[in-house]
């Protein structure tokens, strides 16, 4: 035996149970609360249907709330908690809200919360304490969610007697077979029919041998196109401590068979919700598979064979079968068989039930009359639907069938095939419906206590759509989506508009099957980045200067390198003077790379770069941008002929895959007969920029020659590393970037430190390239800037041929009034991100891109996209930020703050 | 209980072979790795001369190993491992010594490249390392049932 808590009250359960069947075991027939109304419910199904044994189980961050208590295997410690009630699941409060159910009929929402938008305030505070049923967990959860991928031959959903077969067939065949199982065990109908049990071991057995993969506690919770199909296994059951909960599997399967099986329908009646009336086949299954007898005086209402198995269980668990109601006119051959060992009645229909937390007794017309019965089990059954939410979710069209009244999967779009009970396998019924003594307490969706009353009320205001009726009425929300419902309500749909089922249409079938958490969802990444972390090479030696990290894309990089009692924005100053005064160095590994080589690699580069390539000399190299094929700069970097037929072109980080993408397609699909190779070497070689005055001078000493000239290239050995060494300035100074393996990039950084480097971030390098004018991807060029806009027009090279020189002629994109590339002045900071204005409430004209401090001088400088702006020098604008209270007079000037002839790079 | 262990290590030399055109090389004793359409991973080649004058016009070559960081998958569960936040059928019988798959690992790109029945090497950029080993010691932890 296993021991559990249930509200707060200790109960044993055998081990194999269900918390609904522990909870049955222990007599407890009260489980929760209906979500509207508050009214008593008890279990009704026994698997992933049910709709009214919703509990919350698991305590701190392991707890899940609104979970099926069929759907839910008692382990030791399990606690669970009835839902919405208040004080307690026997007395609870809120049931006096079924004594204004007039109130809440269909549409209650949009039929009262009307007025002014102040009134909304209060409703909503009175919805949200109103709305919901169990409460959701506070705490972080502490276990962990795995995604997984699987590939087959033949994915088979359902384990029960027609999986297994598919499943055992195919495998023995020698395909690669994934059978998949929601329940615990194998073997669906035939635990609860008492069937050949030992066909299961047998065709596990087949499986197994064979090769197939077998996973129990896993449900097919959606099916997408070209055969993917998505599960959700419980590791764990919920609420249960463990390695590893939940296991979320992405399977590409090459066909699929579903053998999902069947629900079994209920009645409609009055009081049809009452604690007691269960399912036929669920009281079946609770009888043969788990040794609990619901009740001791059962009354059975039919339409069709498959309930007399149930009167035999009961009979043989010692149980009185009080009445079979059988709702057809003329007996089966089973039924009249069972006529001989009970009292079967033709022509009969539940009428009523009566009871208050649990069912006393049933109501019924029998023929013209009416008798009742004492009984505390009324067990139903309104035929069998076919699961066929995998069939409709795969885009799969529905045939209806009168002999079930239900509807079985039609043509189908994928690789997939029904059979089982899902394909419609299962007993034929009488389409007879009893006139209903009270459609108010008649309940067809039990979950969302939507009644027989709700739908013709529906109906009655106009409702026609089965879609908006769903909407309106709440029907086959919530977790059980209608499982049990979704058929009644059609059929009450289709009698208001007096035509048969089929025409009254229906709802949507979409993923997930049943309920998944948020934690399956997310996986491995739950509490923490969705998307992996990248560590720079050179990270420890970062992490020793204790440096503030700034995530950039998937990297991390420094920001600053802060002294104790330095700020931010002092680090960063002080290391951007630095760099302007004597030497300063910074980790730009990031930035992309690529080494493209082939005799037609200049040739490549002209189509992505809209620079000149072909002209430069070996040994040298250039600022270049690439466009967009609209003619938008898309980035920007450097390309540098490395020797006769071989180049490196660099560009930003944050664009490297998009770049790597761009190369791509301009390699494989505009000119795939180009004779060049394009490799990503972003990582392969590490990068560290040296910049200021002191940079040539601090370089010629370590590497024992002359340093390149500006734009020139070099390959020297720093602290016996092997670096190429390309003279680049980002910041305005004198620079150079040296580039080693990323492997052996430390002893090249330790040597430049060494020798009085300063390391600065990428706050300083914002200062300095602010001060130099230069642009910045996801900054100035935004997307929607051209070259003309940025003031790059004059480095387009003439003959065209790059991707997006077409767009350039346009005339809306020279046109005077587009917001161009400026600089601005002004006496202070000005607010990065601060839109421009003439004036206070003058219609915004731009928006500054970037703004920082001027290094060395003193006053803020910044960049900005301005309307016209190319022809607005010298004008005055405030830069304003309302959201942060800020107004700063700016004067419009050339973008290029620092040293506009370029002297001191090139010295 | 998991049957896969692993270690990570730089990958040291490994050289692109990228050809013009689908014309083979004679990669003599290297050990060549067919990892996209016309692009070879030569894998600790050593010399490469011979190699590179042999390809002349039709073929260029460059070292990468530099970036990457190389895991050793040791164990019959490497394939389960694979399938954890993985999109690779690393679990096809069929894909085995002398295959190469470039896919994706949690969101890593990686190239999958078996050895033998019980090892798998498995390549990726450096950056990564330490996010993937913890991604991998947590799933093998966790179980690979």
């Amino acid at each position: 035996m296993v021991g559990f808590i249930f509200d707060g009250e200790a109960m044993r359960a055998k081990a194999g149970d269900t918390l609904a069947a522990a909870l049955l075991r222990n007599g407890v027939r009260l489980v929760g609360r209906s979500f509207k109304y508050h009214r008593p419910r008890g279990v009704m199904a026994a698997g992933v249907e049910e709709p009214n044994a919703l509990v919350t189980i698991g305590i701190g961050g392991r707890t899940e709330s609104n979970t099926r208590a069929t759907d839910v295997f008692v382990y030791e410690g399990l606690v669970a908690r009835s839902q919405n009630r208040w004080p307690n699941l026997s007395f609870d409060v809120g049931a006096a809200l079924g004594l204004a159910a007039p109130l809440f009929a269909a549409g209650f929402y949009y039929k009262t919360f009307f007025g002014p938008p102040k009134r909304w305030l209060r409703y909503e505070a009175l919805i949200r304490r109103a709305a919901g049923l169990g409460p959701a967990p506070v705490d972080a959860d502490p276990d962990s969610f795995e995604h997984r991928a699987a590939f087959c031959d033949l994915l088979v959903v359902g384990g029960g007697p027609a999986g297994l077969a598919a499943a055992a067939a195919a495998a023995l065949a020698g395909v690669r077979v994934l059978l998949v199982e929601q329940d615990a065990e194998l073997g669906g109908t035939l635990i609860a029919d008492g069937g050949d049990l030992a066909a299961i071991t047998t065709a596990r057995d087949a499986i197994a041998g064979a090769g197939g993969r077998i996973v129990t506690r896993t449900t097919a919770s959606g099916v997408w196109d070209h055969g993917f199909v998505t599960l959700s296994q419980r590791v764990a059951e919920p609420g249960q401590p463990a390695q590893l909960a939940q296991r979320y599997w992405q399977v590409r399967a090459k066909r699929i068979v579903v053998a999902t099986g069947a629900i079994e329908r209920p009645l409609t009646f009055a009081g049809n919700d009452r604690p007691g009336v269960m399912l036929a086949r669920a009281v079946r299954t609770y009888i043969r598979r788990f040794g609990v007898l619901p009740g001791q005086r059962v009354v059975i209402a039919t339409n069709n064979d498959d309930a007399y198995r149930t009167a035999d269980a009961v009979a043989a668990a010692g149980g009185e079968v009080v009445a079979i109601l059988d709702a057809r006119g003329e007996l089966s051959d089973v039924a009249a068989a069972a006529k001989t060992r009970f009292k079967v009645f033709a022509n009969a229909f539940p009428r009523s039930t009566k009871g208050q937390a649990g069912l006393t007794a049933v109501e019924a017309n029998i023929g013209t009359g009416r008798s009742t019965f004492a009984a505390d089990c009324l067990a139903v059954s309104g035929g069998f639907t076919p699961v066929v939410h995998l069939h409709s979710q795969g885009g799969g069209g529905l045939d209806w069938r009168d002999d079930i009244q239900a509807f079985v999967p039609g043509a189908t779009l994928q690789p997939m095939t029904t059979v089982g009970s899902a394909a419609g396998e299962v007993e034929a019924v009488a389409a007879t419906v009893a006139p209903l003594t009270d459609p108010k307490s008649s309940f067809i969706d039990f979950q969302n206590d939507v009644t027989a009353a709700d739908i013709d009320l529906a109906w009655a205001e106009g409702y026609r759509s089965v879609e908006h009726l769903k909407r309106y009425t709440t029907l086959g929300m919530g977790t059980d989506q209608g499982k049990t419902s979704n058929m009644a309500a059609l059929a009450r749909l289709a009698g208001a508009a007096g035509v048969a089922i089929p025409a009254a249409g229906l709802t949507t079938f979409r993923p997930p099957y049943t309920p998944l958490t948020l934690g399956t969802l997310a996986g491995p990444d739950g509490g923490g980045h969705a998307a992996p972390s990248r560590r720079l090479a050179l990270a420890d030696r970062h992490d020793a200067l204790g440096p503030i990290w700034q995530p950039l894309g998937l990297w991390h990089r420094p920001r600053a390198y802060p002294r104790v009692g330095e700020s931010l924005h002092d680090a960063a100053l002080r290391e951007a003077r630095a760099v302007r005064i004597a030497a300063g160095i910074i980790d730009v590994s990031t930035l992309a790379k690529f080494v493209i080589s082939g005799p037609d690699a200049a040739a490549l580069l002209e189509i992505v770069c809209a620079t000149g390539v072909a002209k430069l000399a070996t040994g040298r190299g250039r600022y270049t941008f690439m466009l967009r094929e609209d003619g938008m700069v898309m980035d920007d970097g450097t390309v540098w002929r490395l020797g006769e037929a071989r180049y490196l072109l660099t560009s930003s980080t944050g664009g490297a895959e998009r770049m790597e993408s761009h190369l791509g397609y301009a390699h494989r699909v505009l000119a795939a007969q180009l004779k060049v190779s394009v490799v990503a070497v972003q990582e392969v070689l590490a990068g560290i920029a040296l910049a200021g005055p002191g940079a040539a001078a601090m370089l010629e000493r370590l590497i024992g020659a002359a340093p390149p000239a500006h734009m020139g290239v070099a390959e020297a050995v720093v602290a016996g590393v092997p670096v190429l060494i390309l003279a680049a300035s980002y910041s305005g100074e004198r620079a150079f970037e040296l580039y080693p393996a990323g492997d052996v990039a430390i002893p090249v950084w330790e040597a430049l430190r060494a020798a009085g480097a300063v390391p600065y971030g990428i706050e300083a390098l914002e200062f300095l390239r602010i001060e130099k004018g230069h642009i910045v991807v996801g900054g100035e060029v935004d997307g929607r800037t051209t070259p003309h806009d940025l003031r790059l027009e004059g480095m387009l090279r003439k003959a065209g041929g790059y991707i997006g020189a077409s767009a350039l002629g346009r005339p809306a994109l020279a046109a005077p009034d587009r917001l161009q590339l400026v600089g601005l002045t002004a006496p202070e900071p000005i607010p990065e991100g601060a839109m421009l204005v003439a004036r206070a409430s003058a219609q915004v004209e731009g928006h500054v891109t970037a703004g920082g401090l001027r290094v060395l001088g003193s006053g803020g400088v910044a960049l900005a996209l301005l309307r016209g702006g190319r022809e607005r020098n010298g004008e005055a604008l405030i830069a304003t930020s309302p959201t942060r209270g800020l107004d700063v007079g700016v004067t419009v000037t050339d973008p290029v703050h620092y040293d506009p002839a370029g002297a001191r790079y090139r010295e | 209980m998991s049957d896969v262990a692993f270690t990570v290590a730089p990958a040291g030399d490994i050289v692109v072979v990228d050809l013009w055109s689908d014309a083979l090389p004679d990669f003599g004793d290297l050990h060549a790795t067919l990892v996209e359409p016309r692009r070879w991973w030569l894998i600790d080649p050593g010399d490469t001369g011979a190699l590179a004058a042999a390809l002349a016009k039709d073929g260029t070559l460059y070292p990468i190993g530099g970036g990457l960081i190389q895991a050793t998958l040791t164990g019959p569960g490497w394939r389960a491992l694979l399938m954890v936040s993985g999109v690779f059928d690393a679990e096809d019988p069929n894909f085995g010594p002398g295959d190469c798959a470039a896919t994706v690992v949690h969101h890593v790109s990686v190239w999958i490249a078996p050895v033998d029945r019980e090892t798998c090497k498995v390549f990726f950029a450096a950056s990564f390392a330490e996010g993937l080993v913890d991604f991998w010691t947590a799933a093998i932890s966790r179980g690979l049932a």
